[in-house]
């Protein structure tokens, strides 16, 4: 009887075991009624996840033999499921929203379904200059900017310690740095005030990229890091001088000293001006309940050159899996959001600035973010900061510039050999 | 005959087990090092010992090599005094219950990952909000220290978290060989009028020889592979000048961030490699040929 009923058990185990590998997912994302199902991946960010749920509701009503299932993950869990899939090139998303910065490893290994030919025309008509930059390869576009990742032009500065110390936001480099300079007060290794906290994973390398590009210089020579030019050299001794000798920061912001970002310590009321992206602006309200115009506002920050030139990289974008069956229909929800009215309304929901200059000076926007003012107008200027990762050279300008400062080494020899250093690899 | 088949049939899951999670890993780790091996490229070129011969011209992993030099035989070093220096008094409280208290308290550091604490001591470090520094110019009057940002700092920082995070083990692991020495020892030398002092080291430290053996080889093993607090306390550039930087953070940047697994995989041997000589080495200093 032990024997019977033992044996029952494992086959019903056995059953119920086999019944789980099957399903009633349709193969290949089409259903036996012709419907199409897409998997659309993205990483979870409430605001955003929220926006991307109108635009799928909408699309489904327009489209009702397509269907899309929204799936988001934590950002570290969404980036490496959608780097293992990209890799292995099957299963995964049939379309991804993504940092555009991946593109650089992913479009060249035929992971990604082109863009195609007519909206790409279309596309590169209408977009700034950065923000396809990485999403392009060999003449062929492999995904869709969503938005122009910006992180120049703009700085936090608070209003009561501006109207404390009877001064007016800076208009020109030499006056921010003269009000940065003369306001800064330090105490052993902690400061009273940071005059202008601009070392920090980001700001560093992109300010020292545009004062580089805004003087009319270089810093790359045909596919080439060149740095070690005489305007590469001067402007990050400017840099270094600015920590070491003005002490109007230290380099907490790039080292790992602190929990705190830069821009954090500023809404903690440490700061002057901290250099950063626009999207710090609903940070500061939600998160550290400061009030817009009366504790902070954001303002034009100053070029160091004579030219309205900076560095900016593909930010957030579209990009369609070249595994998924059902390319045709990825590419019609592609073109969907891309429709003009829908991509203001998403940005003006996610806090982006546009990357197409048809909606980028729309009124709309900014009536919905009153402080993006200052960076429309140089949207222009924006030029793609470079085909590799850079991720890579931040880390490698963030170390040079510590090395700087702790150790004895001269800017010009240590500018050599971040120029060694990225062009060896 | 028959007892040798059931030996083999017992044997088998291990040695499987063995083979397929430990034997081929390195095997294949390897192999992946003769290549220019990068997962995102469709082909991956044989490069031979390029790999290695790559690894002397390269700053980065020099300093991360000396580094881990550093924190692994300066923290064994002052893991093993202290914990014996607390070993032995734990065990001299005559009260047991006292003696549990005070060993549950030394290992619950240990009970709680070490990314968690880590994270938590990265607070107490804060140069201007951090315990550490209030503690500093508050009770001691002396100046606050950047100690995560400052290059002759993290390591120090980094290696006193590393204590308090690890003693536990070693606590509970001496005490327990302590407990094992035969009283007779200590009864025939109180006898003699012999003091604490002469106890411990002619008494306690050579009959703790094959506790201590194992203690200093797990201990000298998990250090060379601690990864979590050089990650949360140095951050992602390895602090500043790479003062936080070791071999197995390097291994995870080159591997994970960069994508260039083959090189990745020759660090990982080279550090495979150390973690055996130390071994042999500290196995075959530390032989004990006797018993009690």
């Amino acid at each position: 009887m032990r024997r019977v009923f033992s044996t029952t058990l494992a086959a019903l185990l056995a059953l119920s075991l086999l019944a789980g590998c099957g399903g009633t997912e349709p193969v290949d994302g089409v259903a036996q009624n012709g419907d199409i199902t897409l998997t659309f991946w993205s990483h979870q960010e409430t605001g955003w996840n929220e926006a991307q749920d109108v635009i799928i509701n909408e699309f489904m009503a327009a489209n009702p033999g397509i269907k899309i299932k929204q799936e988001s993950f934590p950002y570290d869990d969404f980036e490496s499921k959608t780097q293992t899939s990209l890799i292995s090139k099957s299963g995964g998303a049939d379309i991804y929203s993504l940092w555009g910065g991946w593109a650089v490893d992913f479009a060249s290994t035929g992971a990604f379904s082109p863009v195609p030919d007519d909206f790409v025309a279309e596309l590169r008509a209408d977009s700034y200059a950065p923000v396809l930059g990485a999403f392009e390869y060999e003449g062929k576009c492999y995904g869709v900017p969503l938005e122009f990742n910006i992180e120049y032009g703009g700085m936090l500065v608070s209003v009561p310690k501006f109207a404390e110390l009877g001064l007016s936001y800076p208009t020109t480099w030499d006056e921010m740095i003269r009000i940065a300079r003369e306001n800064s007060e330090a105490r052993g290794v902690n400061f009273e005030l940071r005059g202008f906290d601009f070392p920090a994973w980001d700001a560093l390398t992109y300010i020292w990229l545009s004062m580089i590009l805004s003087s009319g210089g270089q810093y790359m020579d045909g596919g080439k890091f060149s740095f070690a030019t005489p305007t590469g050299i001067e402007t990050m001794q400017k840099l270094v001088d600015y920590v070491k000798i003005d002490r109007m920061t230290n380099t907490d912001g790039i080292t790992n000293a602190e929990e705190l970002e830069p821009y954090h310590k500023f809404f903690l009321g440490e700061t002057l001006m901290v250099p950063r992206g626009p999207w710090v602006v609903p940070e500061g309200e939600d998160e550290f309940g400061q009030v817009y115009g009366e504790d902070f506002e954001y303002v034009a920050m100053p070029f160091y050159g004579n030219q309205k030139l900076f560095a900016a990289e593909t930010g957030w974008g579209l990009a369609v899996n070249a595994a998924s069956a059902n390319q045709e229909a990825a590419w019609k929800f592609v073109e969907f959001w891309l429709e003009k009215e829908r991509l203001l309304d998403y940005n003006i929901a996610c806090g982006m600035i546009p990357p197409v200059k048809s909606i980028s000076h729309e009124p709309e926007l900014l009536d919905a973010m009153p402080y993006l003012a200052p960076l429309v107008d140089i949207l222009d200027g924006g030029v793609f900061i470079g085909y590799f990762n850079t991720d890579t050279l931040k880390e490698a300008v963030s170390d040079m510039y510590v090395d700087i400062i702790n150790s004895g080494i001269s800017v010009a020899d240590a500018v050599k050999g971040l120029d060694d250093m990225l062009n060896a690899e | 005959m028959k007892s040798k088949w059931f030996v083999w049939v017992v044997l088998l899951p291990i040695v499987i087990l063995f083979t397929v999670f430990m034997v081929l890993p390195i095997a294949g780790g390897f192999v992946i090092a003769t290549f220019d091996y990068n997962p995102l490229r469709s082909g991956n070129s044989f490069i031979g010992l390029s790999n290695f011969v790559k690894l002397f011209s390269d700053a980065t992993f020099i300093k991360s090599f000396k580094n881990t030099l550093m924190f692994v035989f300066v923290t064994v070093a002052l893991n093993i005094t202290v914990c014996l220096f607390l070993s032995a008094l734990i065990t001299s409280l005559r009260w047991s219950k006292l003696r549990s208290l005070f060993r549950v308290l030394f290992f619950m550091p240990c009970v709680a990952p070490l990314v968690a604490s880590s994270t938590v001591w990265r607070g107490l470090y804060s140069p201007k909000y951090g315990l550490v520094n209030s503690f500093l110019e508050n009770v001691l009057h002396i100046p606050a220290v950047n100690w995560l940002g400052t290059p002759a700092f993290v390591m120090p920082a980094i290696i006193l978290f590393t204590l308090w995070a690890d003693m536990g083990y070693n606590i509970i692991l001496l005490s327990a060989g302590m407990d094992g020495i035969p009283s007779d020892f200590y009864e025939a030398a109180e006898m003699d009028g012999t003091n604490a002092l002469k106890k411990f080291f002619f008494i306690t430290l050579p009959l703790l020889g094959r506790t201590m053996s194992f203690v200093v080889a797990m201990t000298l093993i998990s250090h060379f592979q601690m990864f979590a607090q050089f990650q949360v306390l140095a951050g992602r550039t390895g602090g500043p000048n790479q003062a936080g930087n070791v071999l197995t953070y390097y291994i995870y940047k080159t591997a994970f961030q960069a994508k260039d697994m083959g090189y990745a995989s020759a660090i990982a041997l080279v550090l495979f490699a150390i973690i055996m000589i130390v071994t042999l080495v500290q196995q075959r200093a530390s032989r004990v040929d006797w018993g009690y």
